[in-house]
């Protein structure tokens, strides 16, 4: 017996021309991440930055695994602001940089980005982020096209590896050209996607820096401020128009003789995904980035007498195509109902939304139990939350990274998780009102990014609250990272000494403890008697993580990391 | 079955960390050798916490779209049977089933059926769930890979006596899919490996494409 219904209808397969899928002895396969990092390598960049996040993590992993680091420094910074702000510096000062991070990231990174794009760059900056719009590994679904709206500046989405990497080496070019930073928008699939990639010759890059000093450009109180909007105003027309006539968009009208004529209007991976299904007779119009060439998407719409956009994430182009429609003209998309409102794009609801039929015929799905995300088995992180388990009436407000984890079944043990830092914040708000029992908890590359600030706060504030540091010495959610307290390989420095640095903060006491030697019943006990004490408490949980940094911690001791017992 | 196509879409899928994204490199990289166009796409980030992991390897003269649809897999290769049924709506009426005859059950479910001192039962009662659903398909292959490995002396090759087995069913010389697995293992792991792909390629005598030799594949 087999299922046989909603068969996909053949491919009537139809290349869009000016896309490189030509093959050849040149050509290697290659994710979108790994394929900006070429792409900014090969522009002769000689400072890169990021902060690990799914789906971006792989774009500095895969540069520092292809470059010499006495040609171009990678750094993993400390937050996503950081990693902007050092990018913008070096572009500013003449020499192309580069900066990756995941959507929210740019939340982060907001300050620094939006504040910077008044007075521009000199050299080529390119931000690429990786946008998460299934929610795969991410809080939120946000679209990075809205910071493109209130910057100003100039967005390449790319429809496969291929045109990421070309994408990326142009938009160097495009941001000396403009003196803006661009934008390279990539979503989970153009990240992880592998297509056949072919590189161009690289450039070599300025060897030398000019740090200038230009206040009517990079200082921008008021007078310049104005200004120099006054500018970014005046470059949208003439940026919309370069997008319109890149080799990145293309177009190509619906066949007039053949009845109901009907256009695909796609950005990024729109294109590649509804390529296959298309009829021969359909019309197509990509567009390869922002801001909209409205001239062009108005009379592509209105030269069809039915549209369906395609775009990753919100309904941008498709609120564009329907202001632009005239009047009879129907537009479809996420706003009219025919594909899901929030979500990636299904080839199945694309399949559909084609050929006018009702995917809607499948068998329902056995009923599977669900598979969730785990702790790994050795990790101590159990006994914390079996500890939290055993504790009533307490408020856990907790934090991006592993720890969250102790947010599902079989602990189920957190109240909420915000943004990165949060944890410390949330106990902040409910110290100020009076809540008796309060823990917050937070790892230690979240505590470096975000959780500092709070803390001085609490402690400031006199709030009484106890703070549970997860410290496995690692970024270990993303894939161990590096983190500050840990040696970067620079010789003069060992990493930050995560002790001393609490204790300079004046906190009422931090107790490092070895959550394996402590076991569950007495980290219960260390936090409940926390609890009745004044001000703010650091419990330090000082473990490996067994998959990323084992041996980290010395095994007698766990006041003194490997490195620190080694001084 | 046909031995001349125009798109081959396997889907690959498994837990974080049994090595899914290996297997897809693999087919991926040997796709590649026999100059045709591959794809792949995969899931990451939490899912590495143990998670279902799910990569997708299209090849033939023109992909375009690095993700398939529903009922658009020829073959569905899978290193847990849980896994293998949460995505059997991918595969084509006519596509085959390729999959790990065990399973590891999900923590949350394991600790109910702790509580209820029924685990054994209640792991039974999931495995013939998940066998009498493939039964229910015609092209069902499924394999006792650990078991596998282990004669081959190599307890951790699970993922290399799968991609043994689906040198079989794919559409590329062996030889090919051999030499770039064989790449992609560390030197002290590869006689190990080899054994086990070896293995598996051997007790899999059935295939649509035993004469197909990468000469004969579309430029």
């Amino acid at each position: 017996m087999s299922i046989q219904s909603a068969v996909m209808p053949s491919p009537s397969i139809s290349i869009i021309p000016n896309k490189a899928i030509a093959g050849g002895v040149a050509s290697q396969l290659m994710s979108g991440d790994e394929a900006v990092a070429a792409a900014a390598l090969d522009a002769g960049v000689r400072f890169a930055s990021s902060y690990p996040g799914t789906p971006a993590t792989d774009i500095l992993e895969s540069l520092i695994r292809y470059s010499d680091p006495k040609k171009v420094r990678c750094v993993w910074s400390i937050n996503e602001k950081v990693a902007y702000e050092s990018a913008l510096a070096v572009a500013i000062a003449g020499q192309r940089s580069f900066v990756s991070m995941k959507q929210v990231g740019l939340n982060v990174a907001a300050d620094a980005f939006m504040n910077s794009c008044p007075g521009g760059t000199n050299a080529g900056l390119v931000l690429v982020v990786g946008d998460d719009p299934e929610c795969h590994s991410s809080q939120n679904k946000q679209d990075t096209r809205h910071y493109r709206a209130m910057s100003g500046a100039l967005l390449l989405e790319p429809s496969d590896a291929q045109e990421a990497y070309s994408m990326t080496r142009e938009a160097f070019l495009v941001s000396e050209r403009f003196l803006l930073p661009i934008i390279i928008r990539l979503t989970s699939r153009t990240a992880y996607g592998c297509t056949p990639v072919q590189r161009k010759p690289a450039d070599a890059g300025a060897a030398t820096f000019n740090w200038p000093r230009e206040p009517q450009r990079f200082f921008i109180v008021p007078t310049v401020s104005r200004r120099l909007f006054l500018r970014i105003s005046k470059l949208q027309c003439e940026m919309a128009q370069w997008i319109a006539e890149s080799a990145f968009s293309y177009r190509k009208d619906a066949s007039r003789r053949c009845g109901k004529r009907f256009g695909i209007l796609c950005t990024g991976i729109g294109s590649a995904l509804s390529c296959e299904y298309l009829p021969a007779n359909a019309g197509m119009l990509k567009v390869g980035g922002e801001p909209f060439p409205d001239d062009e998407i108005g009379s592509f719409v209105n030269a069809h007498d039915e549209i369906l956009v395609l775009e990753e994430g919100d309904a941008l182009l498709e609120q564009r195509a329907r202001a632009l429609a005239r009047q009879g003209v129907i537009v479809r998309g996420r706003i009219s109902g025919d594909l899901k409102p929030v979500g990636e794009l299904q080839v199945s609801e694309i399949v559909a939304a084609i050929s006018g039929e009702n995917a809607t015929n499948s068998p329902p799905p056995p009923d599977l139990p669900a598979r969730l995300p785990e702790i790994c088995k050795p990790c101590g992180y159990h006994k914390v939350f079996g500890a939290l388990k055993q504790l009533s009436n307490i408020a856990t407000p907790s934090d991006i990274g592993c720890n969250s984890l102790g947010g599902l079944p079989p602990y189920s043990v957190m109240d909420g998780v915000w943004a990165m830092g949060s944890s410390i914040g949330v106990a902040c708000g409910l110290a100020a009102i009076g809540h008796p029992r309060i823990v917050a908890i937070i790892g230690d590359s979240t505590f470096f990014h975000a959780g500092i600030p709070p803390t001085i706060e609490a402690v400031h504030e006199a709030y009484a609250l106890t703070i549970l540091l997860l410290d496995n010495g690692t970024a270990a959610m993303t894939g161990g990272q590096g983190v500050a307290h840990r040696s970067s390989g620079n010789p003069i420095q060992n990493g930050i000494d995560m002790i001393r640095l609490i204790g300079s903060l004046g906190v009422a006491r931090c107790t490092p403890f070895d959550p394996h030697k402590l076991g569950q019943d007495g980290i219960r006990d260390l936090v409940e008697q926390s609890f009745s004490e004044p001000g703010v408490k650091v419990l330090l949980y000082r473990s490996q993580c067994g998959v990323y940094s084992p041996g980290y911690f010395t095994e007698s001791n766990p006041n003194k990391t490997r490195l620190e017992r080694e001084e | 079955m046909k031995t001349n196509f125009e798109t081959f879409n396997v889907l690959i899928t498994g837990l974080g960390g049994q090595g899914v994204l290996l297997v897809s490199k693999a087919i991926a990289a040997a796709a590649s050798r026999s100059r045709v166009f591959a794809c792949r796409t995969e899931s990451r980030g939490l899912s590495q916490r143990g998670g279902s992991v799910c990569s997708e390897v299209r090849f033939g003269p023109t992909i375009v779209a690095p993700v398939i649809g529903r009922h658009s897999a020829d073959v569905i290769l899978s290193l847990d049977a849980l896994e293998a049924a949460r995505v059997l709506s991918f595969l084509k009426p006519d596509g085959i089933l390729l999959t790990n005859t065990h399973f590891v059950a999900p923590l949350h479910i394991l600790s109910t059926w702790r509580n209820e001192s029924r685990e054994q039962e209640q792991h039974a009662a999931l495995g013939r769930q998940l066998m009498s659903i493939f039964a229910s398909r015609v092209e069902a292959r499924v394999l006792d890979l650990p078991e596998l490995a282990a004669a081959a002396r190599c307890e951790r090759g699970v993922n290399c006596a799968l991609i043994g087995a689906a040198s079989r069913y794919l559409p590329i010389a062996a030889d090919d899919l051999r030499a770039s697995f064989r790449a992609m293992i560390k030197p002290q792991h590869r006689k190990a490996s080899m054994r086990a792909f070896d293995a598996a390629l051997e007790v899999t005598p059935w295939s649509p494409y035993a004469d197909l030799k990468t000469d004969k594949l579309p430029a």
